[in-house]
């Protein structure tokens, strides 16, 4: 996936680390980047910004956001290539217990442990008894690529929502040709 | 609230569609005027385009306005009394200003409208319609940072449509989401939002048929229905994507029919178009 991000010379020692370390840093920072803390870790590991300087707080926010749209980008490209041709692979090289995927999480019949093969096309919110609308507002999500960590929580949201809707966008498109059209 | 407002009520909404040509304004609007009149909004439409002929907002409703004549300052003077005329009566209307120097361009570097609007409880929603190319911005720039006309109501509208064959729309789109104006605008709370493609879209407007009429399999006059397939996907396009685009837009922006409720009564109506 990584090598589909275009390696120009445009691109900082640093993007690069947080490309390669993209999903590590997700795991890890939680909902805040402590970015003084980034910065100190940057200067010790020789990363530089894209003039070869230590990163300063804001250049590192911004390359981590540049890092993190990249890495969407390029997971979305993968995601949008077509599978594997059916039937590619034969009969006999199929692993004994090779399940479709939808079924992996099954557990034996009888055992329990069986969970929903597919989630409901929309979410839904319990609803009060009288009102018909949902009994609590919705949490606000962090968005995973765009925007800031540091943006005020319904702006966040703003950019969870448009997340979604990229995803929803790429995966519909399939990789399939969209004439420019308006 | 205004006298003969009910209690309870939302102030009247004027939908703008913003933005350089061929970004998709039209047909953004065409969406909006289609999905809520089929809520039971009776929403006005405006048409100050003056450069499209083809193409027009007029084409896909009888009962729009058009500005008379075909000068700039026509158009702003039409575009003037519109507004005067909305803020008297109360009601909701779309404008489709068209893209380049228009009249609405020049009524914004006059007269302080936006405030002028909003003064008198009205919400000015502006729909910057963009592409995934950086000159797409250009017209937020000028309006937003020259003009200083930024609606606290405004939402930034990426068209899928637009994305080039081949390119994934968060690809297409980076450099735009990433662009310091759209970065400024959202700070300022705007709403980034994408329009979902319809890829049969030149089908259903060349012909000049409503999506539901599309997705029925009715014909134009002297002309064919859609194939079964762009019937198909007009039918996934208004029946999911459009109701979730728009449920996507903060609820107060947009032109619900004022009876309706919040949720319930809003879902409701969108079953019975589809």
């Amino acid at each position: 996936m990584l090598r589909s991000i275009a390696r120009g010379e445009d691109r900082s020692p640093l993007f690069w680390w947080m490309v390669d370390h993209h999903d590590e840093i997700v795991a890890n920072a939680g909902k805040r980047i402590r970015w003084k803390g980034v910065c100190a870790q940057a200067a010790a590991r020789g990363l530089t910004d894209a003039k070869g300087n230590p990163p300063s707080e804001r250049t590192a926010r911004a390359t981590w956001r540049k890092a993190r749209l990249a890495v969407a980008a390029a997971r979305s490209a993968e995601a949008a290539k077509s599978p594997a041709r059916p039937g590619s692979i034969y009969p006999s090289r199929i692993p004994k217990d090779w399940k479709p995927e939808p079924f992996r999480k099954l557990g034996p019949a009888g055992s329990g442990t069986a969970v929903a093969l597919c989630a409901p096309a929309l979410p839904v919110a319990p609803a009060s008894a009288e009102s018909g609308v949902p009994a609590t507002p919705p949490a606000h999500r962090t968005p995973r690529f765009l925007g800031s960590p540091d943006d005020p929580p319904e702006v966040q949201e703003m950019w969870a929502n448009l997340e979604d809707q990229f995803d929803k966008e790429d995966r519909w498109a399939g990789g399939l040709p969209v004439k420019r059209r308006r | 609230m205004r006298d003969g407002e009910m209690a309870g009520d939302r102030p009247p909404i004027v939908a703008l569609g913003l933005g350089r040509q061929r970004t998709g304004k039209t047909t953004l609007l065409n969406t909006m005027v289609q999905y809520f009149r089929g809520l039971g909004n009776p929403l006005r439409v405006w048409n100050a385009d003056q450069q499209n002929r083809s193409h027009t907002i007029s084409l896909f409703f009888r009962d729009a306005e058009d500005v008379p004549g075909g000068g700039i300052e026509d158009a702003k003077v039409w575009i003037e009394a519109r507004l005067e005329d909305l803020i008297r009566h109360r009601y909701d209307a779309v404008l489709d200003v068209g893209g380049g120097a228009t009249g609405f361009s020049r009524l914004v570097q006059e007269v302080p409208l936006l405030e002028a609007v909003e003064a008198n409880s009205v919400r000015v929603v502006g729909l910057f319609c963009v592409g995934p190319e950086r000159a797409d911005l250009d017209y937020l720039e000028q309006f937003a940072e020259v003009d200083q006309f930024m609606p606290a109501s405004s939402v930034i509208v990426l068209n899928a449509g637009l994305v080039l064959s081949g390119r994934t729309a968060i690809g297409a789109f980076g450099s735009v989401i990433e662009h310091p104006v759209v970065k400024r605008a959202s700070s300022r709370g705007a709403c980034v939002a994408l329009m979902p493609a319809l890829t049969c879209m030149p089908q259903v407007t060349d012909r000049g048929l409503t999506f539901e009429e599309a997705m029925n399999g009715v014909a134009p006059e002297g002309g064919e229905p859609l194939s079964l397939f762009d019937r198909a996907r007009v039918n996934r396009w208004w029946s999911r994507d459009v109701p979730e685009f728009f449920g996507k837009l903060p609820h107060e922006w947009l032109p619900f029919p004022r009876t309706a409720g919040r949720v319930g009564a809003a879902e409701s109506s969108v079953e019975g178009i589809v």
